[in-house]
């Protein structure tokens, strides 16, 4: 685990690395969603809004364009009907009462002048066929009109030759105007549609906007106070004490998925202080009854072992071999519960340790030091791997050495068949080193980890261990104002991760 | 022991330790005064000069640490070893502050006591 040297990141390491992992899954649930957020709905809405609004305004500008270019193709078509409409009635004046003959010409060159000049732009309105019709009728008749006047000239003209031309001209000229009518029926019928249609258009995108608006601030907003409910459900869950973690309740990720983040983060944190502080609480309470047995004990218990003690040395004066035994039985049980009444004192001291500074290097090895020969029967290799500047600590040396002591003990029990003891260790933002003792023993199971620091609770066989090791190691390292933290998988190993602080305690540092 | 035999006094509120405690150090040549009351204790120091003192603290009062205090004014010379079974550093550091010569913690061996004892007698202060 933790190599030399690295620093890790405080709040996972308040967590314990199962507790950690957890509130990362479920990390993880939340970051693998699609981010959609809020803010990009509302972005989103808006943009749409702009573009309904620019297509309205490029849609009118068009259909106001074309309703000027029917207009146009109106007024051009009403010029030449106009022109048209003079050279029959001229035409007609000539062939009643012989005049107006160059008026008729004039007016019929003027009508093919005005077809030859805007006859193309009336392809949009009427076809090509209807429009070569047009300019075949209105090209006949200028030049019907001309031939009339050339044979008017010469007086060439016999009444059946005038019959014949007057027949002639007045059924192209009906020809040019039925072309033209049609023309100016259909261009009027549609600038008058494309004018409704730009008259209805406004309306029409105020609709769809009304739709966009709707959108945003229903949908958007029941997303919003949703959330926020749900929110409000989490704080009252809370309250009531249930700390289970918020799941996702959405497909994708927005700006509550983040605040669900940070909550969790919260909760997690909470539950972690909650279990210390619980801790801490029934440590005191154990603490508080077992100092009250302990020195109730130490009385009865002195008498009893003296008393041993005088009698054995008396069987042994007189060489009783049998009495001898049976006393050296009860005076070893009556150390026996001296070990424990003596375990019990030194777990429940309250006062603060004695505070010099001092290298963690030095317990960790003068404790390794005395359990050599333990380490070494059992086939345990222990390496030291703190670095070698790791920043002293304020403390009790004997205090510390103990607390080593006994997880060392605890590592080499774990591991009858041998294995690995590693101490692994560095410095710490924030003034505080953190120190890991792994192994690769039997595990502690997951259910007996919370009561590990329990007085007297034992995961050990009946006789082998007091069950007040781990208490005493979680009593010496609180008094040194630091955390203790065991992780263990059954099978794989133990790993308990002590942080102390590396600042001199509050008196001595406050004092003026 | 020889001619002039050390005197030591035991003040134990437990009749038991001071009993057996006494016998040992008989036994080790010591001629011991035995006391379960701090009163009875305080009346013997006016009447003795002892080389060494044994107590205990916690008792019914006037306590062992009165009877320490009264042999430090009327007898300097006189060597302490306190028996207790709190023995924590502020009281451990005001002890020896006060010269007591050594401190030992209940529940204690016999043989560990009469040896600090006999030592302390063999070897007056200075």
């Amino acid at each position: 685990m933790g190599t030399p040297g690295t620093t890790e990141n405080r709040p996972e390491y308040t967590l314990g690395a199962q507790e950690a992992e957890r509130f990362r899954q479920f990390e993880r649930a939340f970051l693998d969603r699609p981010t959609f957020s809020i803010r990009a709905r509302i972005a989103g809405g808006f943009l749409l809004c702009f573009l309904l609004v620019a297509a309205t305004a490029v849609g009118s500008l068009g259909l106001l364009h074309g309703a000027r270019s029917r207009l146009a193709a109106v007024s051009r078509a009403a010029a030449m009907e106009s022109r048209l409409l003079e050279a029959r009635s001229a035409a007609r004046d000539f062939f009643r009462e012989g005049k107006h003959l160059e008026k008729a010409r004039q007016e019929a060159e003027a009508a093919l002048a005005l077809y030859h000049g805007g006859g193309p732009a009336l392809l949009g309105s009427a076809g090509p066929t209807e429009l070569s019709r047009l300019g075949q009728s209105l090209f006949t008749l200028a030049r019907g009109v001309a031939e009339v006047a050339a044979l008017e000239r010469f007086g060439a003209w016999n009444s059946q030759l005038r019959l014949e031309w007057e027949a002639s001209l007045e059924r192209d000229g009906a020809q040019a105007l039925a072309v033209l009518e049609g023309i100016l029926q259909r261009e009027a019928a549609r600038a008058e549609r494309t004018l409704m249609v730009a008259q209805a258009l406004p309306f029409a995108s105020l609709l769809v906007l009304l739709g966009i608006i709707f959108w945003v601030v229903w949908v958007l907003g029941r997303t919003i106070t949703r959330s926020l409910e749900r929110f409000q459900g989490y704080t009252r869950r809370i309250a009531a004490g249930n700390f289970s973690p918020i799941t996702p309740a959405k497909p994708y990720r927005d700006e509550f998925s983040e605040l669900a983040l940070a909550v969790n983060r919260m909760l997690f944190e909470l539950q972690a202080r909650e279990s210390q502080v619980t801790r801490a609480g029934k440590l005191a309470a154990l603490g508080t009854f077992s100092a009250g047995i302990a020195h109730e004990l130490a009385n009865p218990l002195t008498n009893i072992s003296i008393t041993a003690e005088t009698l054995l040395e008396e069987c042994r004066e007189v060489g009783d071999a049998r009495k001898v035994r049976l006393l050296e039985d009860l005076f070893r049980e009556t150390q026996r519960a001296d070990a424990i009444v003596r375990g019990l004192l030194d777990y429940t001291r309250e006062e603060p340790p004695a505070s010099t500074p001092l290298r963690l290097a030095e317990a960790v090895e003068s404790a390794a030091e005395l359990l050599h020969n333990e380490m070494a029967l059992h086939g345990v290799r222990f390496e030291n791997q703190l670095p070698e500047d790791l920043p002293p600590v304020y403390g009790d040396l004997g205090a510390l050495r103990q607390v080593f002591l006994n997880l060392f003990l605890n590592a080499v029990q774990a591991m009858p068949q041998g294995g690995r003891l590693v101490v692994s260790g560095g410095p710490l933002p924030g003034d505080e080193v953190h120190v890991e003792v792994t192994d690769e023993g039997t595990g502690i199971p997951p259910e007996a980890l919370p009561r590990i620091f329990d007085p007297f609770f034992t995961t050990k066989e009946r006789g082998r261990g007091t069950g007040l090791g781990l208490a005493l190691c979680h009593a010496v390292v609180r008094r040194h104002r630091g955390e203790i933290h065991v992780d263990s998988v059954p099978g794989r190993g133990t790993t308990v991760r002590l942080r102390l602080p590396t600042t001199p305690p509050a008196e001595e540092k406050g004092s003026p | 022991m020889t001619a002039a035999a050390r005197r030591v006094l035991v003040l134990d509120d437990e009749p038991i330790v001071v009993e057996r405690l006494s016998e040992a150090l008989r036994r080790g040549g010591l001629e011991v005064d035995g006391f379960t009351e701090g009163a009875a204790a305080l009346r013997a120091l006016q009447e003795h000069t002892y080389d060494v003192i044994v107590t205990d603290l916690k008792m019914r009062p006037p306590a062992g640490m009165e009877v320490v205090l009264e042999a430090r004014r009327t007898h300097p010379e006189t060597r302490l070893l306190v028996i207790t079974g709190y023995a924590d550093r502020e009281t451990w550091a005001s002890l020896t502050r006060i010269g007591v010569s050594r401190i030992v913690a209940k529940p204690f061996r016999l043989r560990e006591v009469v040896q600090e004892v006999l030592a302390l007698a063999q070897h007056p202060p200075p």
